[in-house]
C-alpha cells in the first residue's frame, strides 16, 4: 500500500472513531440505557477517544512528514490558518451558541466534539510541523531524542483513562510549601508525582525546543513574516490554555485539563514557538549580512552551476558583470574578455556606454596603468592627469580586476562608482575572491567544450577510420588462379597506403595495385580515397599498364596539393597468355619469385611518382615490361613502411632483410608468409607501431 | 632539424641538418619560398647531413621543379648519402633533380 493510500485511511478512521466518540456520548449519557455499565460505557467512550487522537496522529506524521521543506514561513502560515479557524470556531460556538441549543444536549453535544476535534488536530498538525523545523539539517542526537519524545506522546494517549492532577497551580503551591519551609508538604508532594514522573521528557522537549536551525537561513523578510506568524499562534495557544484552564472543554466524563496528551502537546507547541520568536527576534538585526553573505555564496553556486547547464560562454559573462555589480552595488561595469591566444573575445557593458569605456581606456593607457597582472583600484579619477573630459562623467572611482588562472590572462573586470572611494577593504576582498572562483569557472567551462569538442573529433576519426576501411577491399578471392593474402596498417588512425584489385575481361584479366600516398594522416587518407576513384574509374577503359599510369598522373596532378604526391605499381594479370604486364610510378620496388627456377627478382624499372611532373612530359618518366609467370610463382608487393621501419638505434629494416625472411618462408601459403615477414619487422624494430603506414600483398599462381 | 643558409658568390647554399619529415619539411619549405622571392638563381642544397628523408620532405622539392624551371632558377643537391639517394632514385626523382657527389661538381655544373 502506498503512502497515500495510507494517508486516506488514516484520515477515513480519524472520521471514523469521530463519530463513535460522538455517538457512544450521546448514547450513553442522553439517552438513559439501562442496558449499558456506565463504567464500561466511560471506557468505551475514552477509547474511542484514543483511537480518534492516534488516527489524527498517523494522518498529520504522513501528511506533513512525507512532503519536502522548501519554505518555512508557508508551514507557519498553514499553522496559523489552522489555529485561526480552530479558535474562532470554538468562541464561535462558545459565545454565539442560543440558549436553545443548550438546551438540546444531542446538538450541544455535537458542538463540544467538534471543538474537541478541531484543538487535536491543531495539535497534532502543530506538532508535527514543529519537527519538520526541530529536524531541519538535524544530528543524530536530536534524531534520537525526537523519537523517544514521539513515543513518549503516543503513550500519553493512553492518558485519557486516567485522571491526572495536572493543574499547575499545584506545583506553585508545592514550591511555595518548600520556600516558607512549612513542616508538612507531603500532602501537596501527592499533588506533583506527575510533574516528577515526566520530568525526563520535559527535559527532552526543553532539549528539542534549543533546534531553531531553520530560522538561520532566513532572509530578512521571511523573518518579519515569521515573527508575525509565530505570535498569533502563541496567542492561539494562549486562549486554548485560557480555555482548558477555565474547564470550558469539558464534560460529564472528560476534561482537558487533567489530558496529558493534550496538555502536554500543547504546553510543548507553545513553549517552542516561545523559543521560535525569541530567536528570530535576536536574529533580525543580523539577518541582512547572513543574505549578502548567502547571496555571494549563491552567486558562485550560479557560476558553477552554469559550467555544467550547457549555458553559452556569453551567457557566463553577463552573470559574472551583473553579479560583480551586485556584489559591491556598483554604479556601472564593462568585461573584456580575451581568448586562449590573447586575442579579444568579448566585450560587455553596463550602465555604461561604449564611448565612455573607451574615453576612461584612454585615460587608463596614458597614465600607464595596466590591468592585466594585478588587481588596480582607482580611489578617484581626479588624481589622475590627463582626465579633462573625464571629470565631465559621473564616474568618480574604479576597480579594475584582472581574470587569470593559472598565469593565463583571461580578461579584466572594470566596476565604476559615482562617488569618491567606493571600494573600501572589504569590497575589494568579496571582489578579489569573486573573480578567482569567476576565473576558474570560465577556465573550467572552456575545459569542458575543449573536452567536447575534442571528444567529437575522436569520434569523427573514428568514423573515418570506418570508412576508410570500406575503401580497402575485403574479398580477394578472385579466382582459381590466384592466392592474394592482403595487410595493411596505418600510423595514425587514418592512412595514406593503398591497395586493390579488379577483375575484368570475364576473369582472364585481374588488375592489382599497391600504393603510397605521401604525407599521413588525414590528408593523407583523403589522398588515397581520390587515388581509389581514380583507379577504379580508369582501370575499366582496358589501358596498357603504363599508358594507365600517364592518365592517372594528369588526374594526380589534377586532384591533389602542389607537394603532394602518390607512388603506385601497376600489376595487370593476364591469365589466358600467362604474363603480367608491370608499371613503376616511384613505388618500392616488388618481388617476383619463380618457382621452377627457385629465381628471386627484384623487379628494377624506371618509373617517376604520380603528381610530380604536372604536365604532358610525364610519359617519358614511365615504362612497362611484361613478365611471363608459372603455377606456384610468387608476387610480393609492399609500401616504404616495411622497409624504413626503425629500431631503437636508428637502423632501417631494410631491402635486405625483407628479401631474407621472404625467401626463408618462400614455400608458405600468402597468408603464413605474411604473417612471418610481420613477426620479422616487429622483432627487429621491438614495437608493433610504426611511424608510418605499411602493407604488404603477398599473391601465388595457382 | 635545422637549415643553415648562407651565400656563397652567386651560389645560395642549403644546408639540412638532421631528419627531414612531415614537421620539419615545412621549414625547408619556408626557405626555398625565400629563395625563390629574393630571385636567388642557383641554388645548392648541402644534403651531408640530411639522415632521413619522408615523402613529406621529397614532396617541398618536388613542388618547387614546375617554378624553378619556368624561372630558370637551377637547383642541385650534392653529399647526398647512398640511402637518401635511393629514395630519390625510387621515386623516379633522380631523373628531375640534380643529385651530384661533391659541392665543386656542382658548382662547375652550374657554371
Amino acid at each position: 500500500m502506498s503512502v497515500k493510500s495510507y494517508r486516506k485511511l488514516y484520515l477515513v478512521l480519524a472520521f471514523i472513531s469521530w463519530s463513535l466518540l460522538l455517538a457512544s456520548n450521546i448514547s450513553f449519557y442522553f439517552t438513559e440505557n439501562p442496558f449499558i455499565n456506565p463504567a464500561l460505557a466511560d471506557f468505551l467512550y475514552n477509547y474511542f477517544l484514543c483511537l480518534f487522537i492516534l488516527f489524527t496522529i498517523l494522518f498529520f506524521k504522513i501528511e506533513i512528514g512525507s512532503k519536502k521543506i522548501t519554505s518555512q514561513d508557508d508551514y507557519l502560515w498553514r499553522v496559523f490558518i489552522t489555529g485561526v479557524t480552530t479558535i474562532l470556531l470554538l468562541l464561535f460556538i462558545r459565545f454565539f451558541t442560543p440558549a436553545k441549543i443548550q438546551e438540546n444536549q444531542s446538538l450541544y453535544a455535537l458542538f463540544f466534539h467538534l471543538n474537541l476535534g478541531l484543538i487535536i488536530i491543531f495539535i497534532t498538525s502543530t506538532f508535527y510541523v514543529w519537527k519538520k523545523f526541530i529536524l531541519y539539517h538535524k544530528t543524530t542526537r536530536t534524531n534520537i531524542a525526537w523519537h523517544i519524545l514521539e513515543y513518549f506522546v503516543l503513550i500519553s494517549i493512553l492518558s485519557s483513562f486516567f485522571i491526572f492532577e495536572v493543574n499547575p497551580v499545584n506545583l506553585f503551591e508545592y514550591f511555595e510549601c518548600l520556600y516558607y519551609g512549612e513542616d508538612d508538604c507531603s500532602e501537596k508532594l501527592e499533588k506533583i508525582y506527575f510533574y516528577i514522573f515526566t520530568s525526563p521528557f520535559i527535559i527532552l522537549a526543553i532539549y528539542l525546543s534549543l533546534n531553531v536551525k531553520w530560522i538561520a537561513l532566513l532572509n530578512y523578510k521571511k523573518k518579519i513574516r515569521s515573527i508575525v506568524l509565530i505570535a498569533f499562534t502563541l496567542l492561539i495557544c494562549v486562549i486554548y490554555f485560557q480555555q482548558i484552564y477555565e474547564h470550558q472543554l469539558s464534560n460529564s466524563s472528560i476534561d482537558l485539563m487533567e489530558n496529558v496528551f493534550v496538555l502536554g502537546l500543547l504546553v510543548f507547541i507553545t513553549f517552542y514557538a516561545f523559543v521560535s520568536l525569541l530567536v528570530l527576534m535576536f536574529h533580525l538585526p543580523t539577518s541582512s549580512v547572513f543574505e549578502r553573505k548567502i547571496e555571494e555564496v549563491k552567486v558562485f553556486q550560479k557560476l558553477n552551476q552554469s559550467i555544467q547547464e550547457g549555458v553559452t560562454e556569453e551567457h557566463i559573462y553577463q552573470l559574472l558583470l551583473q553579479s560583480g555589480i551586485n556584489s559591491v552595488e556598483a554604479d556601472s561595469g564593462w568585461l573584456e574578455m580575451v581568448d586562449e591566444k590573447g586575442n579579444f573575445k568579448a566585450f560587455i557593458h553596463q550602465q555604461i556606454d561604449k564611448i565612455d569605456v573607451f574615453e576612461i581606456k584612454k585615460v587608463l593607457r596614458k597614465n600607464h596603468i595596466n590591468t592585466k597582472k594585478e588587481l588596480y583600484s582607482i580611489k578617484s579619477f581626479k588624481t589622475l592627469s590627463h582626465n579633462e573630459r573625464i571629470l565631465n562623467l559621473p564616474y568618480k572611482s574604479s576597480i579594475m580586476l584582472p581574470l587569470s588562472s593559472n598565469n593565463e590572462f583571461l580578461g579584466t573586470l572594470v566596476l565604476i562608482k559615482n562617488k569618491n572611494n567606493g571600494f573600501d577593504k572589504t569590497a575589494t576582498d568579496v571582489l578579489y575572491a569573486f573573480v578567482s572562483q569567476a576565473s576558474l569557472a570560465i577556465k573550467n567551462y572552456r575545459l569542458v567544450s575543449d573536452a567536447l569538442q575534442n571528444q567529437r573529433y575522436r569520434e569523427e576519426v573514428k568514423i573515418a577510420k570506418e570508412v576508410q576501411k570500406r575503401l580497402l577491399p575485403t574479398n580477394m578471392m578472385l579466382n582459381d588462379h590466384l592466392q592474394i593474402h592482403a595487410f595493411s596498417k596505418a600510423a595514425d588512425d587514418v592512412g595514406g597506403d593503398y591497395y586493390d584489385v579488379y577483375p575484368y575481361s570475364d576473369g582472364k584479366k585481374v588488375a592489382l595495385t599497391i600504393g603510397d600516398v605521401s604525407g599521413n594522416g588525414t590528408t593523407a587518407a583523403f589522398n588515397m580515397a581520390q587515388m581509389k576513384g581514380i583507379f577504379q574509374s580508369l582501370i575499366q577503359l582496358d589501358l596498357p599498364a603504363d599508358e594507365f599510369m600517364v592518365y592517372a598522373n594528369k588526374a594526380v596532378g589534377a586532384c591533389l596539393e602542389k607537394n603532394s604526391f602518390i607512388t603506385l605499381s601497376l600489376f595487370i594479370i593476364d591469365f589466358e597468355n600467362k604474363k603480367f604486364d608491370y608499371s613503376r610510378a616511384g613505388h618500392c620496388q616488388s618481388f617476383y619469385y619463380s618457382d621452377k627456377n627457385k629465381v628471386f627478382t627484384i623487379l628494377e624499372q624506371k618509373g617517376l611518382g604520380l603528381g610530380i611532373l604536372r604536365n604532358d612530359s610525364y610519359k617519358k618518366h614511365i615504362e612497362k615490361n611484361s613478365y611471363p609467370f608459372e603455377t606456384n610463382d610468387l608476387l610480393i608487393l609492399y609500401t616504404d613502411g616495411i622497409i624504413e621501419a626503425t629500431n631503437e638505434k636508428g637502423e632501417e629494416y631494410g631491402m635486405e632483410n625483407l628479401q631474407k625472411i621472404l625467401i626463408q618462408n618462400i614455400e608458405l601459403a600468402p597468408k603464413q608468409m605474411t604473417d612471418k615477414v610481420l613477426h620479422d619487422l616487429y622483432e627487429f624494430t621491438g614495437k608493433r607501431d610504426l611511424n608510418d603506414d605499411y602493407s604488404v600483398i603477398v599473391l601465388k599462381f595457382v | 632539424m635545422t637549415i643553415t643558409t648562407l651565400k656563397e658568390n652567386e651560389f645560395y647554399i642549403i644546408l639540412i641538418d638532421g631528419d627531414l619529415d612531415a614537421s620539419s619539411s615545412i621549414l625547408l619549405d619556408t626557405t626555398l619560398t625565400e629563395a625563390f622571392s629574393t630571385k636567388e638563381n642557383k641554388i645548392l642544397v648541402d644534403c651531408s647531413r640530411l639522415n632521413y628523408i619522408s615523402s613529406a620532405g621529397l614532396g617541398v622539392f618536388m613542388s618547387y621543379l614546375q617554378d624553378f624551371e619556368n624561372n630558370g632558377v637551377s637547383m642541385i643537391l650534392y653529399n647526398v648519402s647512398e640511402k637518401v639517394k635511393n629514395v630519390f632514385t625510387i621515386l623516379g626523382l633522380d631523373n628531375l633533380i640534380k643529385i651530384l657527389p661533391t659541392k665543386e661538381d656542382a658548382i662547375g655544373l652550374m657554371n
